[in-house]
């Protein structure tokens, strides 16, 4: 009797022990993992450029170096809202394409510094303070594959720094506000009015709509309600080329989009 | 009967440890060394421009997920996947979104029987691109696995 007992006390904490490790647990992470995949799937993944990316698009087409078009580096300590600071952290990461682009090595390592800076208000010191950035880009004045390098492992960093804290999301709010700079400079870079670049402005149809979904994905607590209005708004001057399959928007329509996006872009730079 | 006693509580907290280490045993998405391991395939033309990680649960029923890439006229790409932690995952690559009767299939995994898991494409025409991720039924639900997407760009 008293070695069936301690048989089946045996057995008894076994089990309860197989129970509990293989089942307890996993169901519980399942539920919760579930319900996260659910809601995803539903959902389509938005991938977006790099600002880089846009940049060289314009810059490829011809688009020249205008100075004084930038962001000024000394507005980084007026944006005290988390909003106004991913924002302008994607103006300049914009700008900073811009000058690497245009071989104002000089000019990109004083946005560097304006990244960094912002960076340590949202919280991602690490990216730009681990890369000793400003060296290589130093070393490697005049370089222009070697610049671009640079900063598109700059981009990576980022994006894996992002991804690793569980912030994505914050990606598509950078890439709203670099993608509403680098219109902006397409914009009012464009003095002579290339066919070229109106094309590739054009072309920019394709990409408006990923971001502002894109960014209503990430916007659960509406902080950035103000920032997809502007962008909509953006999108109504595309409309001929996404609705009409029109290749170019004409002469008057390219100016009533930098009017707009001058406006917005500016609104955006005040904080 | 203490000796016992101590027997089954070791036993049973050895038998605990080892059924825990065996549930818990999903293979972690290090984003960054599957990344790394991409990044050889982008050289010498292209350099990084962005990235995605979709994670997956293993599942009793097949599970899939789309995501739209947009990529400008004239200009030269390469998508690259790392799919190592995710057997059995299929990528298929489209010319329109999910749920358009005529979308052509540009790309699937399942043709190049690439046992490491590392897929590339350089798209011949520079509009969106849909990628698709299937992944079938499983027997080792709740098992996690990750596909990491690399796009490279010719800047």
């Amino acid at each position: 009797m008293k070695k069936l007992s301690f048989k089946l006390l045996f057995s008894l904490v076994v089990i309860g022990a197989l129970m509990y490790s293989c089942g307890g647990n996993q169901e519980t992470d399942e539920v919760t993992e579930e319900v996260a995949e659910e809601k995803t799937t539903e959902e389509v993944t938005y991938m977006l450029p790099s600002p880089l990316q846009i940049v060289s698009l314009f810059k490829n087409a011809g688009l020249e170096y205008v100075g004084g078009l930038t962001n000024v580096k000394e507005n980084v300590n007026i944006y005290n809202s988390k909003t106004a600071q991913k924002l302008n952290f994607g103006v300049y990461a914009a700008d900073m394409a811009y000058s690497i682009t245009n071989n104002q090595t000089q000019e990109a390592i004083n946005y560097l510094s304006a990244l960094r800076q912002m960076s340590e208000k949202i919280w991602m010191t690490d990216v730009f303070n681990s890369a000793g950035v400003a060296e290589r880009l130093e070393k490697n004045v005049g370089n222009q594959d070697s610049l671009t390098s640079i900063m598109a492992d700059m981009q990576m960093e980022m994006d894996e720094y992002l991804e690793e804290n569980g912030t994505s999301y914050t990606g598509s709010i950078i890439f709203a506000g670099a993608w509403i700079e680098s219109m902006y400079l397409a914009l009012n870079s464009n003095k002579n009015s290339s066919e070229k670049i109106i094309s590739r402005l054009s072309e920019q149809a394709i990409i408006i709509g990923n971001i502002i979904g894109a960014v209503k994905q990430a916007n659960e607590n509406k902080e950035f309600d103000e920032i997809i209005a502007s962008l909509e708004k953006i999108e109504g001057s595309f409309k001929s080329v996404n609705e009409d399959s029109v290749n170019t928007l004409t002469p008057e329509q390219i100016e009533g989009l930098k009017v707009m996006v001058t406006e917005i872009r500016n609104n955006l730079i005040k904080g | 009967m203490n000796k016992k006693l101590i027997k089954i509580l070791v036993i049973a907290l050895f038998v605990f440890t080892y059924t825990t280490s065996i549930a818990q045993e999903t293979v972690e998405c290090d984003a960054t060394s599957l990344k790394a391991t991409l990044k050889p395939f982008l050289m010498p033309v292209y350099k990084y421009d962005s990235s995605n990680i979709t994670k997956f649960t293993f599942k009793a029923e097949k599970q899939g997920k789309e995501i739209e890439v947009p990529l400008f006229s004239s200009e030269k790409y390469r998508l690259l996947f790392n799919a190592s932690t995710t057997p059995g995952l299929e990528i298929y690559i489209y010319d329109k979104p999910m749920g358009k009767s005529n979308r052509k299939l540009l790309y699937a995994s399942k043709s190049k029987n690439n046992k490491e898991g590392l897929y590339s494409y350089d798209p011949e025409t520079s509009a969106p691109v849909y990628v698709t991720y299937i992944l079938p039924e499983s027997e080792n639900v709740g098992t996690t696995g990750c596909v990491v997407f690399l796009l490279g760009y010719k800047f």
